[in-house]
């Protein structure tokens, strides 16, 4: 039968069902977003309709992917006393409650129940040993073939979208990367050796359209109809990375984007076909490897048994005891006690600080303050607030670091526009920086495209084919000492900017908001009205200080592919600066503040707005528009400057102590084009507190908590809760998620080893010269060598406000009921400042919280990463 | 090239008599020239040349570039070879290495 005949049987509804059946397959992989807008995702985004033990077993049994730490890592944060012996039994009767009325055992004088038997084994069984899949079919291949055709696969998505600057760019990638492919794969000599002459020869004859393709080669390889998403799961799950980005153009790309355009259905088609033609070849039919660690998983409940009785000090030829401890470890499969380590880890952060959190929440200050200052909600901010607080009597709000206002920035000369918000909002309107002076701008624009020419005629020269061995010997001499002195005096290379910056100073600019005077640009004023009411509103502004600050944040450093990574993930991965500027146009304009009178919401006269920015490298925070301060309100601003200042060269003090490296080196470690680790970014993330500032003022939460504001008794309908849980909330949960398997599995599920990287496309990484598209953190960004800075942990929310509340807002939203339900968060709650916490079950519950151990007096614990 | 071959000789000029081994002969300038622009010329033939053929040509061209060279990226493409994640913790991750780096004063 020919390949034509095969891919056109089934009728009509095959393409149809075919696409349902990708569909459904690529739920295993999350969306991959460019690197220049790196948005933080979780990995296992397609599969958060089921509870996380669920998925968290799709993705090893898919992906081969680690989804807990081992058995080891938690022994070993144990034996550091992060988690207690009471954790421990907390954690496995709430994991296993049925565990409580199991009959306890005698021995000699001590009794033990099944908890115990079941904390033994946690301390002291063998690990299990992932599952050989070497000798797996594919229908009537294995997946070792797969493997090898993902690894040719690879390579043509690399070259595929590789498009910038690029001397011989693919040929025929103007048709898509299925017929690109189609034109060279005859001439592959690596696919040649694997499929033969005879799998040549079947590839000749496949259909052209991809999906056709698809389904003779699923038909070539016997893939029974109900194995066909197992299959393409099987595909896929070899390339996460590949079909990440694809699924990231296919379902996320905003339209008319710039960016590559490889589909998941012409990824696949390439993926099964090369298969399918491998399959021709010798190596599809060698015989499986050995499976000996089947057979160890098999031992491996004897092997557990064996380990409690020991620490039982009882011998196995007991049989009385030894059946009753077989018959408790049955009851807990290997997944199972890594769900209980997890738990009994969340259990003791979140003991540590919902016991800080205990304290009455005393309220806001009586008085009028001078200066109000809202930061992003990131748990960066939290450090920098803490020390603010300390120098002032300083009223803090937090908010999404976009302040609430989507917007496309276009910055100076720039002719495109960038979004600046998280990537569940779409941004439809444009906002340009306009310069005061358009003859100062041209003359600075002018000088910089020149630099640029230069710069990018470097770059192109590095990329050409013949390029490089001319350029290196025509710029070696200017670029050789410049290198050296970039890698052995990084400080003096940043001098050299500075000064360079100061010669080049650019001009005064303001952000062009208003749509009816700025042509287009912006909002018109009922849009800038509501804008500035939900933002109040959602941050329960309902007192204004003379001057209130807005302060987004951003990371400067240098050669770094993932320094987008650094920046606001609310604001898209970009810095906060713009966002923040656009607020205050909107606050500062008397037109916006009569329509807001009109929603009772009274301005006063003499409160002025501000923009700032934190750069979470140096912690030094910039005023922005400085220039436009009035006279009345520059003692305010000056003050605040120096006060922040102090709070920046605390923080970076305290910073300094968790990073390695120098600590007197550590604002400028983001001009080290060396350094792999400029900061330790959203590292240690764990939590998520809404409520009142006032219930975390003056406590050392060790920026690892996103704090937003909320104010409970001004938001009778819930409708600020809805929106801070329904995006904030589910974007610090994506965050915590990313962080979480990124240190759990830095390969599978992080970027690896940063000093690898191997940029390509302007999309993503490669380690080294090929291999899959990395995904999520790398490496150095969630630990050092063997020490994790990450802890792994669930993300903790925690709202002051009525529980009846929450779980309307809950019920009614379906990401809620699915992250929550499926205990991919957990929510603690209380209703008013002066009542205790309690803890949301997965079911709906409210139980109030109550410690592990209760002995322990946690109002002081530190929440510092041991 | 005018590039290249000043280059070359700013190396022979300034450079050559200071390093501590002996170089060979440099090549002539006319040889060099009459090497690049000989490839030069076929390069700009297969590349310019339009038609099918020469389209086929060029594709052959390439794909013998891309393929032709042994897969490097054994290790770095998703999952071990025996399908399953790396234990204990990762496999591009040398400790040695990266403390080394990290704890460098800068």
């Amino acid at each position: 039968m020919s390949n034509r005949d095969d891919g056109q049987r089934g009728g009509s509804d095959r393409p149809t069902a075919l696409l349902a059946e990708i569909s459904e397959a690529a739920e295993i992989i999350a969306p991959l977003w460019p690197l220049s807008s790196f948005v933080a995702v979780n990995p296992l985004l397609g599969l958060q309709h089921l509870p996380f033990d669920d998925a968290t077993a799709v993705a090893r049994r898919w992906l081969r992917a680690r989804t807990h730490l081992t058995l080891a890592a938690f022994r070993e944060t144990y034996g550091r006393g992060v988690i207690t012996d009471a954790d421990l039994r907390r954690a496995i009767l709430e994991v296993d409650p049925k565990l409580a009325s199991e009959p306890s055992l005698q021995i000699r004088e001590r009794t033990i129940d099944a908890v115990e038997i079941v904390r033994l084994d946690l301390l002291m069984g063998p690990d299990d040993k992932p599952r050989e899949t070497a000798g797996d079919r594919v229908g009537r291949t294995n997946v070792a073939t797969v493997r090898a055709v993902s690894q040719l696969v690879a390579a043509w998505c690399a070259v595929f979208v590789d498009e910038a600057g690029v001397p011989w760019p693919m040929p025929g990638r103007q048709h898509g990367f299925f017929h690109a492919w189609r034109g060279l794969a005859p001439h592959d000599r690596r696919l040649r050796r694997l499929a033969g002459t005879a799998g040549m020869q079947w590839l000749a004859r496949l259909p052209d359209h991809p999906l056709e393709a698809l389904a003779a080669s699923l038909d070539a390889l016997s893939v029974d109809a109900d194995r066909r998403v197992d299959a393409l799961r099987e595909h896929l799950g070899r390339l996460p990375g590949w079909a990440g980005y694809a699924r990231w153009h296919d379902e996320w790309a905003a339209p008319g984007h710039h960016r590559p355009s490889l589909r998941l259905v012409d990824l696949l088609a390439v993926q099964v076909a090369a298969t399918a033609a491998a399959a021709h070849g010798p190596a599809s039919r060698q015989a499986p490897q050995d499976q000996n660690e089947v057979a160890d998983n098999e031992n491996l409940l004897e092997h557990r048994v064996a380990a409690v009785l020991a620490a039982l000090g009882r011998a196995s030829d007991d049989p009385y005891v030894t059946s009753a401890v077989r018959g408790v470890l049955e009851q807990v499969p290997p997944p199972v006690r890594k769900s209980m380590w997890l738990e009994a880890k969340e259990g003791n952060f979140r003991d540590r600080l919902l016991g800080l959190l205990s304290r009455p929440d005393p309220g806001p200050a009586a008085d009028r303050p001078d200066v109000q200052a809202a930061f992003c909600i990131d748990a960066r901010s939290e450090g920098l607030v803490r020390h603010l607080q300390a120098c002032g009597p300083y009223d803090t709000y937090g908010f999404a670091g976009f302040f609430g206002i989507p917007v496309r920035w276009r910055p100076l000369g720039s002719t495109e526009s960038q979004p600046r918000c998280p990537p569940l909002l779409t941004a439809d309107h444009e906002v340009a920086e306009q310069p005061l002076d358009p003859d100062g701008a041209a003359r600075y624009l002018n000088a910089q495209r020149a630099a640029g020419a230069g710069h990018e005629a470097f770059h192109y020269s590095k990329g050409s084919l013949a390029g490089p061995f001319t350029l290196a010997e025509a710029a070696g001499y200017l670029m050789g000492p410049a290198a050296a002195v970039r890698t052995v005096a990084p400080g003096l290379m940043r001098g050299l900017r500075a000064m360079a910056a100061r010669r080049l100073a650019p001009p005064q600019t303001r952000p062009a908001v208003q749509a009816e005077r700025d042509g287009g640009s912006g909002f018109a004023l009922e849009e800038r009205v509501s804008f500035a009411k939900n933002v109040v509103r959602t941050m329960g502004l309902t007192r204004f200080a003379p001057l209130v600050v807005l302060c987004g944040h951003g990371s400067y450093n240098i050669n770094n592919p993932h320094a987008s990574s650094y920046d606001c993930g609310a604001c898209g991965g970009a810095p906060g600066g713009p966002s923040a500027r656009v607020v205050v146009a909107f606050l500062n304009d008397p037109a916006v503040r009569a329509g807001l009178r009109q929603h009772d919401i009274t301005v006063p006269g003499d409160t002025h707005f501000v923009a700032a920015q934190h750069d979470t490298v140096s912690d030094v925070v910039t005023v922005l528009d400085r220039d436009a301060v009035p006279e009345t309100h520059e003692r305010l601003v000056a003050a605040f400057e120096r006060d922040v200042a102090m709070a920046g060269e605390r923080l970076a003090h305290e910073r300094a102590g968790r990073l390695p490296g120098h600590p007197g080196q550590v604002r400028v470690r983001g001009h080290d084009w060396a350094q792999v680790r400029p900061e330790w970014g959203l590292a240690s993330n764990a939590a998520f507190v809404v409520g009142p500032r006032s219930i975390t003022a003056g406590l050392d939460l060790a920026c690892r908590v996103f704090l937003h504001s909320y104010d409970a008794e001004g938001d009778g309908d819930g409708s600020a809760l809805e929106t801070i849980m329904t995006a904030p909330l589910v974007v610090a949960q994506w965050i915590s998620a990313q962080y979480y398997f990124s240190a759990v599995d830095p390969d599978q599920f992080g970027a690896g080893d940063k000093t690898l990287h191997n940029p390509v496309g302007g999309i993503g990484v490669m380690l080294g010269e090929g291999g899959d598209l990395q995904v999520g953190l790398p490496a150095q960004a969630v630990g050092v060598g063997d020490r994790r800075m990450h802890q792994s942990l669930r993300l903790l929310a925690i709202i002051q406000a009525p529980f009846e509340r929450i779980d309307a807002i809950i019920e009614r939203n379906q990401v809620l009921r699915e992250i929550i339900g499926g205990k991919w968060i957990t929510v603690a709650a209380r209703p008013h400042g002066d009542e205790p916490w309690s803890i949301r079950s997965p079911g709906g519950e409210w139980t109030r919280w109550r410690p592990a151990d209760p002995t322990v007096d946690q109002r002081n614990a530190s929440l510092e990463v041991r | 090239m005018f590039a290249y071959i000043g280059g070359l000789t700013a190396v022979e000029t300034f450079v050559a008599d200071a390093l501590p081994a002996e170089l060979a002969n440099p090549v002539s300038t006319t040889l060099l020239v009459a090497t690049l622009a000989a490839v030069a010329v076929v390069v700009s033939v297969v590349w310019f040349t339009p038609g099918e053929r020469m389209r086929e040509v060029r594709t052959r061209v390439y794909a013998f570039a891309l393929t032709s060279a042994p897969v490097a990226s054994e290790l770095t493409t998703r999952g071990s070879s025996t399908g399953v994640a790396p234990v204990p913790e990762s496999r591009h991750l040398r400790p040695d290495l990266e403390l080394a780096r990290s704890t460098r004063s800068t």
